[in-house]
């Protein structure tokens, strides 16, 4: 039968900057730089490294995270892109955020979708919208645009149609607002 | 009655041990994207059997992610009170706290408990949509009246404060746009009374009745670690025994301050999710309770510039959704936009496990499958 219980903070749970330490312990080379920024666990990556990286994050009895939060991308320009793959531990109530950096000509990384079947979608919007490559992704095709659709719209040199077409049409700055308004 | 021909009857008996079947390929959907919880689904059915059922998103997207990168951090406000239409609020508290947090702007008490107050009366409308529409998703049309009878009177309460029914833009980085008109308190108390006598109302009509109880009884079962490995959260993931819930796992506002308790299912099937669901209704009237009794005076809007540019950061803010967890990846550059904001909404990842529950099931369990999974479409392609 369902019940409605309490449920307090697991009493598992670990204080980031332990499960930092944890986390830095267990990845050992496999990972870069590792931080704790608002109470989650930063780890920046390999490209090369990312599927043994997230099999250990769940995989691991001491880290153990089994939910898988989101991934995503970021164009950073000049720098490439950097895919952020985030995943929690429900037991020990902690989240790691992954970084992997990759270059913008014909990026392409390994499919996590072995490890966290979840990543499927999320893989498939970072495809379109960044044209990022998961390889070994069972069903790589568009999620949201049209089959026929050119170009991957979150990258920062696909201009938004409307903005270039038609300016912005209210007040762009504070100071500009007619009459003040309410705040 | 008459004697039925023996050729007749040999003929179907033979008929259907040689007869050559194949599968069938039937398109559901898309209605109008905004009609209520309408989803593409491409089933291949042998038979009355789903052998296959994969989700066709994408008909609602309307590039919120790109939207948000020509907006200032007080403007983007608006448009994600319209990602998930049902939970206006919720859906702009993450992105407040996410300024907040980076420009390290200070949020009077006072405007962190109607917070919590307007969040968790958003909650309860949700639920009550759900409550209702499930009923009639299964061919029960009285529930829904009844679920909208109490919505009425929480929807005229967050209308007084907001002036708003669905799109409230009313949470503001630093606090809230204003403070609460006089009677609001109670006109909430009595909202939120009524909705407690009439729960067991909605028990009685859909939880004891033994037609809805046969539909979703074992129906739909998710299983707990797949649930965890898609991301699914919220009512699904605690109707599959999981007592994750961001307001107890990673306190935002002032959570950690009230006394609730978090409903899970044992079975994990539509049952499970839909008396969750319910439950979390009486919750949410508990913790509006407390929060209004503690509410202190003082301003609903802390010291904030005219202009709001963020230092250079990056920040995962995220909240318990009345559908499950909803997290914002905020990116700043040092700029008034932002550089870039992904959207993790709880939708898109619980919709993304259907496919593991319509396999092998029957045509009218799909209806009671999806029903249970309770998701907005625009929640789910942002």
């Amino acid at each position: 039968m369902a019940t409605t219980k309490r449920f307090p903070r697991s009493s598992e749970r670990v204080e980031p900057e332990a499960f930092s330490e944890r986390v830095r312990s267990k990845l050992g080379n496999a990972a870069g730089e590792v931080q704790v920024r608002f109470n989650q666990v930063i780890v920046s990556a390999e490209p090369g490294r990312i599927v043994d990286i997230m099999s250990t994050l769940k995989g691991d009895p001491e880290l153990r995270c089994d939910y898988f939060t989101f991934l995503s991308a970021v164009d950073l320009q000049e720098e490439g892109l950097e895919v952020i793959a985030a995943v929690s531990s429900t037991r020990f109530e902690n989240t790691v955020i992954v970084k992997v950096a990759l270059p913008s000509e014909d990026p392409s990384l390994a499919s996590v979708t072995g490890v966290y079947a979840g990543a499927n979608w999320h893989e498939r919007e970072c495809a379109e919208m960044f044209g990022i490559t998961f390889e070994g992704h069972p069903n790589l095709v568009k999620l949201y645009l049209p089959e026929d659709f050119e170009g991957h719209p979150l990258l920062k040199s696909f201009k938004l149609a409307s903005r270039t077409y038609k300016p912005w049409p209210g007040a762009t700055e504070p100071d500009e607002a007619a009459g003040g308004g309410r705040s | 009655m008459a004697k039925i021909p023996d050729e007749l009857t040999k003929a179907r008996v033979t008929g259907a041990g040689t007869l050559r079947t194949e599968e069938m390929i039937l398109n559901v959907g898309p209605q109008h994207p905004a009609t209520h919880g309408v989803l593409r689904v491409i089933v291949t059915l042998d038979g009355e059997r789903i052998v296959e059922g994969e989700p066709v998103i994408g008909y609602m997207h309307r590039g919120h992610e790109k939207l948000l990168e020509q907006r200032d951090f007080r403007q983007i406000t608006n448009l994600l009170s319209r990602m998930d239409w049902l939970s206006g609020i919720n859906n702009e508290i993450p992105a407040s706290i996410a300024v907040e947090k980076l420009m390290e702007l200070e949020v009077p008490p006072r405007a962190q408990y109607l917070r919590v107050i307007l969040a968790e009366i958003n909650r309860i409308l949700n639920h009550l949509m759900f409550t209702g529409s499930f009923g009639l998703e299964l061919g029960a049309s009285t529930p829904v009246m009844y679920a909208f009878r109490e919505r009425e009177l929480l929807q005229e309460a967050m209308e007084m404060v907001t002036g708003g029914r669905m799109h409230f833009g009313f949470i503001r980085p630093g606090g809230l746009k204003e403070d609460v008109p006089k009677g609001f308190a109670e006109r909430v108390l009595k909202g939120i009374r009524q909705l407690i006598k009439y729960i067991p109302d909605y028990e009685n009509l859909l939880l004891g009745n033994e037609i809805f109880k046969q539909r979703t009884v074992d129906v739909g079962i998710l299983d707990p670690e797949l649930a965890l490995e898609y991301g699914v959260s919220g009512p699904i993931l605690r109707g599959s025994g999981v007592p994750y819930d961001v307001r107890r796992t990673d306190p935002y506002l002032i959570y950690d301050e009230f006394d609730f308790d978090i409903p899970v299912g044992a079975k994990g099937d539509a049952f499970d999710r839909f008396w969750v669901l319910i439950q979390e209704m009486r919750e949410s009237a508990r913790i509006i309770e407390q929060a209004l009794e503690g509410l202190p005076p003082g301003s609903h809007l802390g010291q904030v510039p005219k202009r709001l540019t963020l230092p250079e950061g990056e920040i995962y803010s995220r909240a318990e959704n009345p559908l499950g967890e909803l997290g914002y990846y905020l990116i700043s550059n040092g700029d008034a936009k932002p550089y870039r904001m992904k959207i993790r909404t709880p939708s898109f990842s619980n919709v993304s496990v259907a496919p593991h529950l319509l396999k092998g099931i029957y045509v009218p369990d799909m209806i009671a499958i999806l029903g249970s999974m309770f998701f907005v479409v625009g929640d789910i392609d942002r």
